[in-house]
């Protein structure tokens, strides 16, 4: 038996690697758990209940009309949504070191598929419970679904940008993995995911803006309950300026550092 | 043909500096012969053919050519340990843009060529290096390739495994070239019509194999020039008629 490869478009091909890379991706992350992709959504849900039973006693959000296990998966969900990407950007390349060889595969390809995972599984939990939701009466609406959208996709493209680049120096700096979680960890404080912007004290609140998570998590919670919960001062050009700067500095780094990616 | 085009492939040193695998290195590679590449220890001859075969790209220069070219087929295979054979197999049908029915198809005769049995469902991790050659052999057959890349790959397999790799390629030469890296000179002399040596960064191609030969081996210390001496032996007994036998048996003194 003797199979020719047919020539195809360098866009076929694109498309074809990634579809490889994916099915790879999906296998290995999901073919150990048995419940598969159940975790995608059990994952943030025992964030929430872990964290709102710590913090029931606490709570000081001061808009109630917004239900609190609502108001942590927005913030889980955003964040979860940058450190996906960066995570999983980190050893893309190592885990795949093996495919490398094969010349269809770039190293940029094992970023993208994974990134392109990482949105995927980001947008299949914030759908599910969006419905399961207004299922069960939550007032969401449904109105400014695009800029809630928008916000996932600003806040992806900035952790991809990032994933790039930090893929790239854990290569030189092994340790980097290793740091990388404890400097990750403060985020989930000092980006309103568990409290909103309102309660902090109005002469830090320039501080806390200065965070493009702040803009696109309070800005997901006002584009999703418009009606009751009001931010004054978040805006979604700031997220998108900083998945820009992001972005150009990751491609440039992948630029720079082409040569010596895909070699063992 | 395969066009080398100012090819030049360093590696960052620790401590700083630079080590040159290849330096400015043009160098067409003719087809429908089979070819080796030659070299001492450290001359660049696998990171050559990983150069050609898509699997590391130059730092300047570029590759060109018409030509399907196999990946880089070697001890370490190439291949995702952490996925399984099957998956593997199915993960280079997939990027080559193949059928489902032409991916069964591939499937079972890679099954049928390696011949490791349930080992095709294991991850590759836990593949002795014979089992992996095995499989990335048998799956490179499949395609219809122009150039088949071999780096040391019959090295690692058992008998059974080197006679049907020999048999295959055989048939590969009907319709291919194959470009040998190995230090395994009489396989090469019997597989290969000529020879690239490569030494200190530069290439020089021969079109006759053991003029290739003589030229790698007079770069090894003397006492290393297998071939050399064989041939001088063998001109040396041709002289001295009748041929003495080198392990006679001697009688022991009474």
């Amino acid at each position: 038996m003797l199979i020719k490869v047919q020539k195809r478009s360098s866009w076929a091909e694109f498309r074809n690697v990634i579809q490889a890379l994916l099915i790879r991706e999906v296998k290995t992350r999901f073919g150990k758990y048995n419940l598969g992709f159940l975790w995608l959504l059990l994952e943030p849900l025992t964030s929430v209940l872990i964290i709102g039973v710590i913090l029931a006693p606490f709570r000081s959000n001061g808009n109630e009309d917004i239900p609190y296990a609502f108001f942590l998966l927005c913030g889980f969900l955003i964040l979860k949504t940058l450190t996906g990407p960066m995570m999983s950007g980190m050893n893309a390349i190592s885990a795949n070191q093996g495919l490398l060889i094969f010349r269809q595969v770039e190293p940029i390809d094992t970023f993208i598929a994974r990134f392109i995972f990482e949105i995927l599984t980001s947008l299949f939990s914030f759908t599910t419970f969006c419905l399961v939701g207004a299922w069960i009466g939550i007032p969401l609406s449904g109105s400014h679904l695009f800029e809630a959208l928008y916000c996932f996709l600003t806040i992806w493209l900035m952790g991809s940008g990032l994933g790039i680049y930090l893929g790239i120096q854990a290569m030189k700096f092994k340790e980097l993995e290793k740091v990388l979680g404890f400097i990750t960890r403060p985020l989930l404080f000092i980006s309103c995911v568990l409290y909103p912007l309102s309660v902090v004290p109005f002469e830090y609140q320039k501080f806390f803006l200065y965070n493009p998570l702040v803009h696109a998590i309070e800005y997901l919670r006002q584009s999703l309950f418009p009606v009751t919960y009001k931010v004054e001062q978040v805006n979604l050009i700031y997220p998108s300026l900083c998945a820009l700067v992001s972005l150009s500095f990751g491609l440039v780094t992948y630029r720079n550092n082409r040569h010596y990616l895909k070699q063992r | 043909m395969i066009a080398l085009r100012n090819i030049t492939k360093y590696y960052n040193l620790e401590g700083g500096g630079r080590h040159y695998v290849v330096k400015n290195l043009t160098l067409d590679i003719p087809e429908n012969e089979n070819i080796a590449i030659l070299g001492p220890n450290g001359a660049g001859k696998s990171t050559l053919l990983r150069i050609i075969g898509g699997a590391e790209s130059p730092n300047e220069g570029t590759v060109e050519s018409k030509a399907n070219i196999s990946w880089p087929l070697g001890v370490s295979a190439g291949f995702q340990a952490s996925l399984t054979g099957r998956e593997n197999v199915e993960f280079v049908c997939k990027i080559n843009g193949l059928t489902k029915h032409d991916t069964k198809a591939t499937l079972q005769a890679v099954q049928d060529f390696a011949e490791i049995g349930d080992f095709f469902d294991q991850k590759v991790k836990t593949y002795s290096s014979g089992m992996r050659a095995r499989v990335a052999f048998g799956l490179s057959i499949v395609f219809d390739f122009d150039y088949y890349l071999i780096d040391e790959l019959t090295s690692v397999g058992d008998a059974a495994f080197r006679q049907k790799a020999q048999k295959e390629f055989a048939k590969i030469k009907e319709r291919a070239s194959l470009i040998f890296v190995s230090h395994n000179l009489n396989m090469l002399i019997n597989s290969c019509d000529s020879a690239i040596v490569l030494n200190k960064g530069s290439a020089t191609y021969h079109p006759d194999i053991r003029e290739g030969i003589r030229v790698y081996e007079a770069l090894l210390p003397p006492s290393a020039r297998s071939f050399a001496k064989k041939a001088a032996a063998k001109k040396g007994a041709a002289k001295k008629a009748p041929k003495k036998k080198p392990f006679q048996k001697t009688n022991p003194p009474q």
